[in-house]
Protein backbone atom coordinates (compact mmCIF):
# COMPACT_ATOMS: atom_id res chain seq x y z
CA UNK A 1 0.00 0.00 0.00
CA UNK A 2 1.68 2.94 -0.92
CA UNK A 3 0.33 6.60 -2.28
CA UNK A 4 2.83 8.86 -3.93
CA UNK A 5 0.43 12.08 -3.28
CA UNK A 6 0.45 11.13 0.28
CA UNK A 7 4.64 10.88 0.50
CA UNK A 8 4.76 14.31 -0.98
CA UNK A 9 2.41 15.73 1.11
CA UNK A 10 4.18 14.75 3.75
CA UNK A 11 7.74 15.40 2.75
CA UNK A 12 6.74 19.01 1.82
CA UNK A 13 4.92 19.15 5.58
CA UNK A 14 8.54 18.40 6.81
CA UNK A 15 10.32 20.38 4.80
CA UNK A 16 8.03 23.44 6.66
CA UNK A 17 9.00 21.94 9.59
CA UNK A 18 12.86 22.19 8.75
CA UNK A 19 11.63 26.28 7.95
CA UNK A 20 10.26 27.25 10.84
CA UNK A 21 13.25 25.30 13.11
CA UNK A 22 15.72 27.75 11.05
CA UNK A 23 13.56 30.72 11.66
CA UNK A 24 13.18 29.72 15.87
CA UNK A 25 16.71 29.19 15.93
CA UNK A 26 17.82 32.47 13.91
CA UNK A 27 15.62 34.56 16.88
CA UNK A 28 17.34 32.65 19.68
CA UNK A 29 14.57 29.95 20.01
CA UNK A 30 11.95 31.96 21.53
CA UNK A 31 9.30 29.21 20.95
CA UNK A 32 9.79 25.57 21.93
CA UNK A 33 8.91 23.53 18.61
CA UNK A 34 7.41 20.01 19.26
CA UNK A 35 9.96 17.39 18.55
CA UNK A 36 9.44 15.94 14.84
CA UNK A 37 8.66 12.52 15.88
CA UNK A 38 5.56 14.19 17.53
CA UNK A 39 4.61 15.88 14.29
CA UNK A 40 5.81 12.57 12.12
CA UNK A 41 5.37 9.57 13.37
CA UNK A 42 5.44 6.25 12.42
CA UNK A 43 1.81 6.09 12.63
CA UNK A 44 1.16 9.65 10.06
CA UNK A 45 1.89 7.92 6.60
CA UNK A 46 -0.03 4.30 7.52
CA UNK A 47 -2.62 6.44 8.67
CA UNK A 48 -3.12 8.87 5.72
CA UNK A 49 -2.72 5.89 3.48
CA UNK A 50 -6.01 4.04 5.33
CA UNK A 51 -8.02 6.55 5.95
CA UNK A 52 -7.93 7.82 2.15
CA UNK A 53 -8.94 4.33 1.18
CA UNK A 54 -11.59 3.93 3.65
CA UNK A 55 -15.27 4.38 2.40
CA UNK A 56 -16.29 5.66 6.35
CA UNK A 57 -13.44 7.52 7.26
CA UNK A 58 -15.12 9.04 10.13
CA UNK A 59 -16.05 5.99 11.16
CA UNK A 60 -12.24 5.09 11.25
CA UNK A 61 -11.25 7.58 13.35
CA UNK A 62 -13.74 7.05 16.06
CA UNK A 63 -13.05 3.32 16.82
CA UNK A 64 -9.25 4.70 16.36
CA UNK A 65 -10.75 7.01 19.29
CA UNK A 66 -11.43 3.71 21.43
CA UNK A 67 -15.74 5.55 22.45
CA UNK A 68 -13.40 8.81 23.67
CA UNK A 69 -16.37 11.22 22.51
CA UNK A 70 -14.31 13.91 23.44
CA UNK A 71 -11.16 12.91 21.45
CA UNK A 72 -13.05 12.13 18.00
CA UNK A 73 -15.24 16.15 18.80
CA UNK A 74 -11.24 17.05 19.25
CA UNK A 75 -9.86 15.81 15.93
CA UNK A 76 -13.09 16.82 14.23
CA UNK A 77 -12.85 20.14 15.39
CA UNK A 78 -9.31 20.72 14.64
CA UNK A 79 -9.93 19.00 10.87
CA UNK A 80 -13.26 21.49 10.57
CA UNK A 81 -11.30 24.76 11.53
CA UNK A 82 -8.21 24.04 8.84
CA UNK A 83 -10.53 22.72 5.87
CA UNK A 84 -13.18 25.00 6.26
CA UNK A 85 -11.39 28.28 7.48
CA UNK A 86 -14.64 29.49 9.84
CA UNK A 87 -13.30 30.30 13.50
CA UNK A 88 -13.13 34.14 13.21
CA UNK A 89 -10.33 33.97 16.00
CA UNK A 90 -7.95 32.57 13.96
CA UNK A 91 -8.44 34.30 10.46
CA UNK B 1 24.47 -0.33 39.63
CA UNK B 2 24.34 2.84 41.02
CA UNK B 3 22.63 3.97 44.16
CA UNK B 4 20.97 6.95 42.70
CA UNK B 5 16.64 7.49 43.88
CA UNK B 6 14.94 6.17 40.72
CA UNK B 7 17.52 3.08 39.79
CA UNK B 8 14.69 0.65 40.34
CA UNK B 9 12.69 2.78 37.65
CA UNK B 10 15.28 2.64 35.54
CA UNK B 11 15.90 -0.98 35.54
CA UNK B 12 11.84 -1.24 35.51
CA UNK B 13 11.57 0.65 32.00
CA UNK B 14 14.72 -0.99 30.77
CA UNK B 15 13.69 -3.89 30.92
CA UNK B 16 10.25 -3.43 29.39
CA UNK B 17 11.50 -1.67 26.25
CA UNK B 18 12.06 -3.58 23.02
CA UNK B 19 15.90 -3.51 23.04
CA UNK B 20 18.81 -5.94 22.61
CA UNK B 21 21.38 -6.66 25.42
CA UNK B 22 23.66 -4.58 23.38
CA UNK B 23 21.78 -1.54 23.80
CA UNK B 24 20.63 -2.17 27.22
CA UNK B 25 24.66 -2.40 28.06
CA UNK B 26 24.88 0.94 26.50
CA UNK B 27 21.85 2.67 28.06
CA UNK B 28 23.04 1.24 31.71
CA UNK B 29 26.52 2.30 31.26
CA UNK B 30 25.00 6.52 29.98
CA UNK B 31 22.72 6.39 32.94
CA UNK B 32 25.22 5.03 35.38
CA UNK B 33 27.89 7.45 34.55
CA UNK B 34 24.81 10.36 34.45
CA UNK B 35 23.97 9.76 38.15
CA UNK B 36 27.85 9.31 39.38
CA UNK B 37 28.68 12.27 37.75
CA UNK B 38 25.81 13.99 39.12
CA UNK B 39 26.65 12.69 42.75
CA UNK B 40 30.22 13.75 42.59
CA UNK B 41 30.22 16.59 40.76
CA UNK B 42 31.84 16.56 37.03
CA UNK B 43 35.62 17.46 38.13
CA UNK B 44 36.02 14.35 40.56
CA UNK B 45 34.24 12.54 37.83
CA UNK B 46 36.63 13.02 35.23
CA UNK B 47 39.66 12.80 37.55
CA UNK B 48 38.08 9.45 38.34
CA UNK B 49 37.50 8.21 34.63
CA UNK B 50 40.68 9.87 33.05
CA UNK B 51 42.98 7.58 34.94
CA UNK B 52 41.03 4.47 32.97
CA UNK B 53 42.68 6.05 30.03
CA UNK B 54 45.76 3.87 28.84
CA UNK B 55 49.00 6.19 28.70
CA UNK B 56 48.62 4.93 24.70
CA UNK B 57 45.87 6.26 24.26
CA UNK B 58 46.08 9.97 26.80
CA UNK B 59 47.35 12.05 23.35
CA UNK B 60 43.96 10.64 21.32
CA UNK B 61 41.76 11.37 23.88
CA UNK B 62 42.86 14.95 24.42
CA UNK B 63 42.64 15.24 20.70
CA UNK B 64 39.55 14.44 20.56
CA UNK B 65 38.55 16.61 23.67
CA UNK B 66 40.35 19.75 21.54
CA UNK B 67 38.26 18.63 18.76
CA UNK B 68 34.67 19.03 20.45
CA UNK B 69 35.69 21.99 22.31
CA UNK B 70 37.35 24.08 18.80
CA UNK B 71 34.14 24.11 16.37
CA UNK B 72 34.09 27.38 14.24
CA UNK B 73 33.95 28.21 11.43
CA UNK B 74 36.34 27.34 9.74
CA UNK B 75 37.88 30.66 9.03
CA UNK B 76 37.66 30.47 5.12
CA UNK B 77 33.85 31.06 5.05
CA UNK B 78 33.40 34.67 4.22
CA UNK B 79 29.95 36.02 3.06
CA UNK B 80 29.38 36.32 -0.67
CA UNK B 81 30.44 40.05 -0.33
CA UNK B 82 33.41 38.90 1.35
CA UNK B 83 32.53 39.85 5.06
CA UNK B 84 33.26 37.68 7.74
CA UNK B 85 29.89 35.78 9.63
CA UNK B 86 28.30 37.66 12.39
CA UNK B 87 29.52 36.62 15.63
CA UNK B 88 25.86 36.46 16.69
CA UNK B 89 25.31 33.72 14.11
CA UNK B 90 28.83 32.27 14.68
CA UNK B 91 27.98 31.95 18.32
CA UNK B 92 24.58 30.32 17.49
CA UNK B 93 26.27 27.97 14.64
CA UNK B 94 29.11 26.73 16.80
CA UNK B 95 26.77 25.49 19.84
CA UNK B 96 24.40 23.48 17.64
CA UNK B 97 21.79 26.19 17.36
CA UNK B 98 21.71 27.01 14.09
CA UNK B 99 21.14 24.97 10.77
CA UNK B 100 23.82 25.95 8.08
CA UNK B 101 21.37 26.40 5.64
CA UNK B 102 21.02 30.12 7.04
CA UNK B 103 24.95 30.19 6.99
CA UNK B 104 24.30 29.29 3.17
CA UNK B 105 22.54 32.17 2.48
CA UNK B 106 24.97 34.37 3.61
CA UNK B 107 27.82 32.60 1.74
CA UNK B 108 26.29 31.05 -1.43
CA UNK B 109 22.85 33.81 -1.55
CA UNK B 110 21.39 30.08 -1.54
CA UNK B 111 18.03 29.52 -0.58
CA UNK B 112 17.25 25.55 1.02
CA UNK B 113 19.75 24.23 -2.51
CA UNK B 114 18.59 21.11 -1.57
CA UNK B 115 14.59 21.54 -1.80
CA UNK B 116 13.33 20.39 -5.07
CA UNK B 117 9.90 21.86 -4.33
CA UNK B 118 9.11 25.24 -5.97
CA UNK B 119 6.06 26.34 -3.71
CA UNK B 120 6.78 30.31 -3.20
CA UNK B 121 5.49 30.01 0.55
CA UNK B 122 8.58 28.32 1.43
CA UNK B 123 10.69 31.05 0.01
CA UNK B 124 7.97 33.52 1.35
CA UNK B 125 8.56 32.67 4.69
CA UNK B 126 12.21 32.75 4.95
CA UNK B 127 12.40 36.02 3.37
CA UNK B 128 12.19 38.24 6.40
CA UNK B 129 15.21 36.41 7.74
CA UNK B 130 16.95 36.90 4.45
CA UNK B 131 16.37 40.60 4.39
CA UNK B 132 17.84 41.17 8.04
CA UNK B 133 21.36 39.01 6.63
CA UNK B 134 21.26 40.39 3.80
CA UNK B 135 20.89 44.47 4.76
CA UNK B 136 23.93 43.41 7.27
CA UNK B 137 26.29 41.75 4.79
CA UNK B 138 25.84 44.93 2.52
CA UNK B 139 26.33 47.38 5.33
CA UNK B 140 29.01 46.45 6.29
CA UNK B 141 30.83 45.64 3.06
CA UNK B 142 32.51 48.41 0.31
CA UNK B 143 31.38 46.43 -2.74
CA UNK B 144 28.10 49.09 -3.05
CA UNK B 145 26.97 47.30 -7.16
CA UNK B 146 26.54 43.80 -5.55
CA UNK B 147 22.94 43.31 -6.20
CA UNK B 148 21.42 41.98 -2.84
CA UNK B 149 19.48 38.77 -4.25
CA UNK B 150 19.27 34.89 -3.04
CA UNK B 151 18.82 32.06 -5.30
CA UNK B 152 15.45 29.60 -4.81
CA UNK B 153 14.40 26.95 -7.27
CA UNK B 154 16.92 28.38 -9.58
CA UNK B 155 14.85 31.96 -9.37
CA UNK B 156 16.36 35.34 -8.27
CA UNK B 157 14.59 37.31 -5.78
CA UNK B 158 15.84 40.61 -3.72
CA UNK B 159 14.89 39.90 -0.49
CA UNK B 160 15.69 43.72 0.23
CA UNK B 161 13.07 44.75 -2.21
CA UNK B 162 10.13 42.49 -1.32
CA UNK B 163 10.36 42.64 2.24
CA UNK B 164 9.13 46.01 4.18
CA UNK B 165 11.89 46.48 7.10
CA UNK B 166 10.95 49.36 8.80
CA UNK B 167 9.94 47.15 11.45
CA UNK B 168 12.52 44.81 11.52
CA UNK B 169 15.52 44.93 13.60
CA UNK B 170 19.11 45.01 12.30
CA UNK B 171 20.91 41.63 12.95
CA UNK B 172 23.13 42.85 15.38
CA UNK B 173 20.16 44.00 17.45
CA UNK B 174 19.01 40.87 17.38
CA UNK B 175 20.82 39.65 20.46
CA UNK B 176 19.36 42.41 22.38
CA UNK B 177 16.19 41.81 21.73
CA UNK B 178 13.66 40.73 24.51
CA UNK B 179 11.56 37.34 24.45
CA UNK B 180 8.20 38.47 22.95
CA UNK B 181 9.82 40.35 20.12
CA UNK B 182 11.70 37.75 19.06
CA UNK B 183 8.12 35.64 19.40
CA UNK B 184 6.74 38.21 17.39
CA UNK B 185 9.25 38.42 14.77
CA UNK B 186 8.93 34.10 13.99
CA UNK B 187 5.05 34.43 14.10
CA UNK B 188 6.04 37.61 11.80
CA UNK B 189 7.72 35.44 9.47
CA UNK B 190 4.67 33.06 9.57
CA UNK B 191 2.08 35.80 8.48
CA UNK B 192 4.80 36.72 5.63
CA UNK B 193 4.63 33.48 4.20
CA UNK B 194 0.82 33.44 4.31
CA UNK B 195 -0.22 36.50 2.55
CA UNK B 196 -2.45 37.89 1.04
CA UNK B 197 -4.27 36.36 3.81
CA UNK B 198 -5.26 38.64 7.18
CA UNK B 199 -2.29 38.06 10.04
CA UNK B 200 -3.51 35.04 12.81
CA UNK B 201 -4.92 35.85 15.57
CA UNK B 202 -2.98 34.25 18.39
CA UNK B 203 -4.69 35.01 21.07
CA UNK B 204 -5.57 32.04 22.81
CA UNK B 205 -3.52 29.83 21.50
CA UNK B 206 -0.36 28.30 23.67
CA UNK B 207 3.05 28.70 22.88
CA UNK B 208 3.99 25.48 23.07
CA UNK B 209 1.90 24.95 19.83
CA UNK B 210 2.11 28.09 18.08
CA UNK B 211 4.71 26.50 15.80
CA UNK B 212 2.71 22.82 15.43
CA UNK B 213 -0.11 25.35 14.03
CA UNK B 214 1.62 27.26 12.12
CA UNK B 215 3.44 24.01 10.36
CA UNK B 216 -0.39 22.67 9.67
CA UNK B 217 -0.96 26.24 8.66
CA UNK B 218 1.59 26.99 5.97
CA UNK B 219 1.31 23.23 4.44
CA UNK B 220 -2.53 23.44 3.84
CA UNK B 221 -1.98 26.48 2.27
CA UNK B 222 0.60 25.04 -0.61
CA UNK B 223 -2.48 24.46 -2.56
CA UNK B 224 -5.81 26.79 -2.93
CA UNK B 225 -7.76 23.08 -4.06
CA UNK B 226 -7.37 20.10 -1.37
CA UNK B 227 -7.80 16.37 -2.36
CA UNK B 228 -9.23 13.87 -0.79
CA UNK B 229 -5.45 12.57 -0.09
CA UNK B 230 -4.37 16.20 1.14
CA UNK B 231 -7.18 16.02 3.49
CA UNK B 232 -6.67 12.78 4.59
CA UNK B 233 -2.71 13.56 5.78
CA UNK B 234 -4.14 16.29 7.33
CA UNK B 235 -6.40 14.44 9.28
CA UNK B 236 -3.43 11.64 10.33
CA UNK B 237 -1.12 14.50 10.90
CA UNK B 238 -3.38 16.18 13.43
CA UNK B 239 -4.18 12.57 15.04
CA UNK B 240 -0.84 10.94 15.11
CA UNK B 241 0.33 14.34 16.99
CA UNK B 242 -1.95 14.35 19.46
CA UNK B 243 -1.32 10.64 20.22
CA UNK B 244 2.33 11.04 20.19
CA UNK B 245 2.39 14.70 22.25
CA UNK B 246 -0.38 14.51 24.37
CA UNK B 247 -1.70 10.95 24.62
CA UNK B 248 1.20 8.76 25.04
CA UNK B 249 2.70 8.23 28.68
CA UNK B 250 6.16 7.03 28.12
CA UNK B 251 6.33 4.97 31.07
CA UNK B 252 4.41 7.62 33.81
CA UNK B 253 3.43 5.86 36.47
CA UNK B 254 0.23 7.07 38.73
CA UNK B 255 0.79 10.77 37.04
CA UNK B 256 4.24 11.16 37.78
CA UNK B 257 6.76 10.86 34.96
CA UNK B 258 9.69 8.33 35.55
Amino acid sequence: MSNNEIEQELEECQQFYKELLMINQFFEQPYGIPSPEFCFSRLTYPLAVHLSQSKYFWKDIENFCLGHKFLFEFIKEFYDFFVTNIPPSFE
Amino acid sequence: MTNASDAKQFSCWLNNSKSDSEKHQRLTCLYTMLRYIQQVGYTEAFNKIIILVSKDHIKLFEQLMDNYNDISLPTRKLTLLGNQIHPYLNELYINGNLDSDVINILVRRQLLHLWKGDNLIHLRLLLPMCNILLKWDHSVSNATNQPSTVTFNRQIYNPLELVESEDMPLLAQLADLDESKRKGLVLGCVDFALRPKRPLNWHGIHKDYKLWLSLLKLWWHTKTEHSNSMKMTLVALIISFLKHALLDTYGETKGKIS
